[in-house]
């Protein structure tokens, strides 16, 4: 019986072009803006490469400073996680690294502007970096201070074209670094691993650094186990309420999170002082929901008008046979076909619009994909929009009395 | 087979009551062709559609084949009218996005066990009965009165039932269409069907085997 339902529904739907093609265009171009979405939120918050351990790794991406008369947030000082964040209990390996953005190269008199990430050699061993040729920053370049720069594929191209690389020289800034790495680009929106140029941070001009409670660093913290998550953001809190404050301040706050929890201290934490990531899941799932909802509507107006036009047919089906229960089965398929058909091309539309993302360079090194988490979104996007969207139609169209429904009136 | 004890029926809209039918007995025998007439409005219809189990008596009892509807389920009378009955409407009453082979089946979609295959082969059997079958993937909307009307009797067939309820079935058709209509109707009731017709013309109710005429909502004959 189901089969007879889909086929008659694909038939109706084939039969009434311009209803189908306004719900098509409708469900599609809305799955398209949450995949598209989805998508982005998928490469900031998933582990993707060469975050390939980030279900294990926590990070320190911000802290505050408070007085009773104003408080500092921003990106952690470097006295901070030198005070809290090393040796802590169940953390395998910690990275700190910092972001020091745009810096200016001149190649043949034509200026290139880079962003450059200054790292530990740890950060390489925490991150998972396709190398390309050469190697990343070790132990050695970074204790000794060498001045050593590992470039992303892109940023190789524009100093050296299809030339070696391996053993030159860079001028950043006005300072020479020798080319000991080349590795694959990193979209930008890959905050924690991205950069364009990395060299190690002990190059600095000064040590200033070492004193400030905010600068430009992040920490990298990667677990044993995730079950040790608990265990590292607890200890990491006591040393940073037991750390003294900077002179003039009362509290320090800081916190060790996933980033998507970062997200979610900076947005509900009362002056960061907590992460919620729940409170953030909530509010995207809530977003996501009324950005549903508007379509939905629509479609549960043209559904519901539709009754009207299809009064007669519900009639008849009574009369020959159909229960509510079949007629509510039929509707509701009718449109769960119609609005996975609305999701399969949403889905190639989302292909096609990330594709053209990728390409624009709007946003440097993107590789938005339709990978096999976004599709499972996008489908269960289509689904709860065709049950949403199918079930209060298909309701009022099941009680529908069959004796109106022969008269042509669905009122 | 149809039995009408009393039946009585009104239907109410805000400021007013209207009697349909009004303590009407009525006994329908097993293999009978019965024509219903009278004026408009005076119950026609609404008899034919408690008969089909399409509405239910405000008093009375109704009974189909010995058993008394009254109380029944949804899910049961849909059952019975799938078995049992079958429908011929003066306004055809195809589904316009269906073409005319999908239409005939439609009554065999809501009866258990009927494969494809052989809902197919039941609706070319019933479209051939009523000399259609070389239009089977046209749509209702390219076919004349007539035509639509034959491929309502072969829906209304298709199931075998017991019981065909005509509701002026040639009301909307030419002299000679109406003709064929009735032909195929009376093949049904000398296949053994009982058969009701409501209708205003006298010449189609001369052919039934009787007559009940109804005024006001009363069997007066």
């Amino acid at each position: 019986m189901l089969r007879s339902y889909l086929q008659i529904a694909l038939k109706v739907l084939r039969r009434r072009k311009f209803f189908t093609a306004i719900s098509l265009f409708g469900i599609s171009f809305t799955l398209l803006v949450l995949m598209v979405v989805t998508a982005l939120l998928d490469h900031v918050f998933a582990p993707h490469a060469p975050e390939t351990r980030g279900h294990r790794t926590l990070g320190v991406f911000g802290v505050s400073i408070q007085s009773e008369t104003g408080s500092g947030t921003g990106f952690p000082g470097f006295k901070v996680l030198d005070h809290c964040a090393r040796d802590l209990p169940g953390v395998e390996e910690v990275s700190f690294f910092r972001l020091q953005g745009n810096v200016t190269s001149y190649v043949g008199g034509e200026k290139i502007r880079s962003f450059l990430k200054a790292t530990d050699d740890a950060f390489w061993r925490i991150l998972d970096f396709e190398l390309i040729e050469g190697r990343t920053i070790d132990a050695h370049d970074f204790n000794e201070r060498r001045q050593v720069a590992v470039l992303n594929e892109t940023t190789r191209g524009k100093f050296f074209g299809a030339g070696q690389a391996l053993g030159e020289t860079i001028r950043i800034d006005g300072r020479s670094f020798e080319v000991i790495g080349v590795v694959r680009d990193v979209p930008i929106v890959r905050i924690v691993p991205y950069s364009e140029i990395w060299i190690p941070y002990t190059t600095a001009r000064t040590e200033d650094y070492r004193q400030q409670y905010r600068g430009d660093f992040m920490a990298l913290l990667l677990a044993e186990r995730r079950s040790d998550f608990d265990q590292i953001r607890a200890e990491y809190a006591a040393r940073v309420s037991a750390m003294p404050p900077p002179e003039g301040y009362d509290t320090v706050i800081s916190g060790a999170d996933t980033f998507f929890e970062f997200v979610s201290r900076q947005l509900f934490g009362q002056r960061m002082q907590s992460s919620h990531p729940g409170r953030l899941r909530a509010a995207l799932g809530l977003a996501a929901l009324l950005f549903l909802m508007l379509p939905t509507l629509n479609l549960v107006n043209l559904n519901v008008s539709r009754i009207l036009e299809r009064a007669s047919e519900i009639g008849v089906r009574r009369s020959f046979g159909a229960s509510r229960g079949h007629l509510l089965l039929q509707f509701v398929l009718e449109n769960v076909v119609l609005t996975v058909l609305g999701g399969l091309l949403g889905l190639g539309l989302s292909a096609l619009v990330l594709a053209a993302i990728n390409d624009s360079g709007v946003i440097p090194y993107a590789e938005f994909a339709l990978n096999l988490r976004v599709f499972g979104w996008g489908m269960a996007g289509a689904l709860l929009f065709g049950v949403l969207s199918g079930a209060y139609p298909a309701w009022r169209m099941s009680r529908l009395d069959p004796v109106d429904g022969l008269k042509g009136s669905a009122s | 087979m149809i039995q009408l004890n009393n039946v009585t029926k009104s239907y109410h809209t805000e400021r007013i009551e209207t009697l349909a039918l009004d303590a009407v007995t009525l006994s329908i025998a097993d293999g009978e062709f019965v024509a219903i007439m009278g004026p408009s409005g005076c119950g026609k219809t609404t008899l034919l559609n408690l008969m089909g189990l399409l509405d239910t008596p405000d008093a009375g009892e109704l009974l189909l084949d010995d058993q008394s509807i009254g109380g029944q389920s949804d899910r049961k009378l849909s059952r019975l009218r799938n078995r049992k009955i079958g429908f011929v409407f003066q306004s055809f009453h195809l589904v316009q996005d269906l073409n005319v082979v999908d239409n005939v089946e439609v009554p065999l979609l809501y009866r258990p066990g009927v494969s494809g295959r052989e809902r197919r082969r039941l609706a070319r059997e019933a479209l051939d009965q009523v000399g259609l079958s070389s239009r089977i993937f046209h749509f209702p909307n390219q076919l004349s009165g007539g035509q639509q009307q034959r491929v309502a009797v072969a829906r209304a067939i298709v199931g075998a039932p017991q019981i065909l309820l005509a509701d002026e079935p040639t009301g909307n058709l030419d002299s000679r269409m109406g003709d064929e209509i009735m032909d195929l109707l009376k093949q049904r009731h000398d296949a053994g069907s009982t058969v009701v017709m409501v209708t205003h013309d006298q010449r189609m109710a001369d052919c039934a085997d009787r007559t009940v005429r109804l005024f006001d909502g009363r069997q007066v004959q």
